[in-house]
């Protein structure tokens, strides 16, 4: 019999059974914890640097920078990325529509490493479920739309061009707390509640 | 909180009941018929009467559906290999069914005695019609002679049958380096070909819209099958399915035992919803209905721009899962605790509750004038706790009271 091959039911058995079984992201555990990192190791000898990249205070920057590096793991988190893009969407969508010759890129590759990274993990997650992503990247729909839409050259494109830095997306002030507990406390789900726009600005 | 623990997925262990096997037959009936599949291909292949077939295409097509009239009855090999470039097409698809059928099917493969693996078919099919549109106008692979779908199924049925087709693969590849000779890449993007379509387009396999309830008496009892199916497989209780899907209780529980005899462990649950009343007692059930709704609330605002219904008139089923799913991955993030009451996460029949507050206006979001954090307020809670954010974890419900100023919270 041909549904025997094709398992319909079994597919939307484990579909069903996916929402129960949700697990945090290693991809995005790995890169939010590279992004605190990043901090921690330009902050040591360009903290005014790591300030202007992230949008944070010279004071948060030496916090984190006086503590110990494997504290940064504490801080990454494998459901929202800590920051978000300060790109606009027009800068995006701008660049990803934008006319390129694909073959130019192996010249200067290797240059924006990190922000390939972001606009590449963000490709992969909206093209699981682009509506989810939104909460995970803290962007607009139709940024995960482009970014799962275009090509692997105008994602580099978009890398090479659009640099506009990150930001946190929670309070700042509440970094002291999270760091300092390896228990619950309110600056967890706060943190969350904040990424997630709860907060009214 | 997990109501159903799948058990390790066994092929050979899998007996789907009466029931479930007419389930199945329908939706390979429906499923064919979007792809284009001849009315005698899908008879063979699901055993279902012409009868019925066309009824059901009567269906798809009344609802919107587009489903092409193809002809009853597929075309001869002989036809199909009449000529150099029918042969040369089949030996395309051919080599890439085979393909793919050792990938999908490892050691048993597609060939003389296997059965038609019509996943590896219609990815196959897929591929080769992709590796058509590559190709460079030639008269030895002529479009108007490319494969349809029944084509497709013919060829890997006399394959499997052993029918001795013709091996044209080498000048296949002769006739390939002769073409590619002739070009670049970028000069084939650029040519004016009229397109093919022998397979139906993305958007006429898509409905006309997105949310569209209006169908047909057979179409909506398999629908409410589908439904309560994949709800008590998403852990949901009776009383949800039932709502949701339309069945009665005596169906779903039906369904529930069917499920537990077969290869799904189900553990009985409650058999009805609790509200805010028994969900929101304490800080910790407020903190865990806000931060579920405030997910709920955003993916449902994103979904209702792309045009679902508004989560303020209808439970979003979708949305409501997504949500849950990112819920409880943010619990699972949070540092351990030994507060008892923050333990008691929300069961996805509680989510559900939560959202048909907010769609019954029985409950809605608050901006907290303090923090200026939105945190969910329903009328039935049971407790005086305004913004749960603006004070620290507190350690169990009976200090609420101690702590809060209840003139205030009156107030």
């Amino acid at each position: 019999m041909i549904a025997d091959s094709l398992d319909m039911m079994q597919r939307l058995d484990a579909a069903a059974m996916a929402a129960q079984a949700c697990e945090p992201d290693p991809n995005l555990k790995h890169f939010d914890h590279q992004l605190w990192r990043l901090i921690y190791k330009v902050g040591q000898t360009h903290p005014k640097v790591a300030a202007q990249t992230f949008s944070l205070s010279p004071a948060t920057v030496e916090l984190i920078c006086d503590r110990p590096e494997e504290d940064m793991q504490v801080l990454a988190s494998g459901a929202l990325l800590s920051f978000t893009t300060l790109a606009t969407p027009q800068q995006i969508t701008a660049a990803l529509n934008a006319n390129i010759d694909p073959g130019i890129f192996f010249e200067d590759g290797g240059q924006h490493d990190a922000d390939l990274a972001y606009w590449n993990l963000m490709a992969r997650c909206g093209y699981r479920d682009p509506l989810k992503s939104t909460q995970t990247f803290g962007v607009e729909r139709s940024v995960i739309d482009a970014v799962t839409n275009s090509t692997d050259a105008h994602l580099r494109h978009l890398a090479k061009t659009v640099q506009e830095g990150f930001k946190l997306r929670f309070d700042e002030a509440l970094i002291p707390d999270i760091l300092n507990n390896r228990t619950l406390t309110m600056a967890h789900i706060t943190r969350f509640i904040q990424s997630l726009g709860g907060r009214v600005k | 909180m997990t109501q159903l623990i799948p058990a390790p997925p066994s092929q050979n262990e899998y007996q789907p009941s009466p029931q479930q096997q007419s389930i199945e037959q329908q939706l390979l009936v429906r499923c064919m018929l979007l792809l284009g599949f001849a009315l005698q291909v899908i008879t063979i292949e699901t055993g279902m009467s012409q009868k019925r077939i066309r009824l059901m295409r009567k269906d798809l097509i009344d609802n919107g559906y587009y489903v092409s009239l193809s002809r009853r009855t597929y075309r001869s090999t002989q036809t199909i290999l009449e000529d150099h470039a029918g042969k040369l097409h089949a030996s395309l698809f051919l080599e890439i069914y085979k393909n793919l059928g050792e990938i999908t099917s490892p050691g048993e493969g597609v060939g003389v005695g296997s059965s038609i693996n019509i996943d590896a078919l219609l990815r196959a099919y897929r591929l080769y019609y992709v590796v058509l549109q590559e190709i460079p106008p030639s008269p030895s692979m002529a479009l108007d002679k490319s494969l349809n779908v029944n084509d497709a199924w013919l060829l890997a049925r006399e394959y499997r049958s052993g029918e001795r087709l013709p091996d044209l693969w080498h000048s296949l590849e002769s006739e390939l380096e002769a073409i590619t000779s002739q070009g670049s890449l970028i000069e084939i993007e650029e040519a004016d070909e009229e397109p093919i379509a022998p397979f139906p387009q993305r958007s006429q396999f898509s409905p006309p819209t997105q949310h569209r309830f209006d169908q047909t008496a057979k179409q909506q009892n398999l629908l409410q099958q589908l439904t309560a199916r994949f709800l008590l497989l998403a852990g949901f209780i009776t009383q949800v399915v039932t709502i949701e899907s339309g069945l009665s209780q005596k169906q779903i529980r039906s369904m529930r035992q069917e499920l537990a005899q077969g290869k799904y462990k189900v553990r009985l649950n409650r058999r009805t919803c609790r509200t805010s009343r028994t969900i929101i007692e304490s800080q910790a059930g407020k903190l865990h209905a806000s931060l579920f709704m405030t997910i709920y609330s955003n993916l449902g605002r994103l979904d209702e721009i792309a045009g679902a219904p508004s989560i303020t008139t209808s439970i979003n089923i979708d949305v409501l899962l997504k949500a849950y799913g990112l819920y409880s991955v943010l619990l699972q993030e949070m540092p351990e605790t030994n507060l008892v009451s923050w333990g008691n996460w929300l069961s996805i029949s509680d989510a559900w509750s939560l959202a048909r507050e907010l769609r019954a206006t029985e409950a809605s979001i608050f901006t907290c004038g303090t923090c200026k954090t939105g945190y969910f307020e329903s009328v039935n809670q049971d407790t005086l706790i305004d913004c749960p954010y603006c004070m620290g974890l507190l350690p169990s419900s009976s200090r609420v009271l101690e702590s809060v100023d209840i003139d205030e919270e009156v107030a």
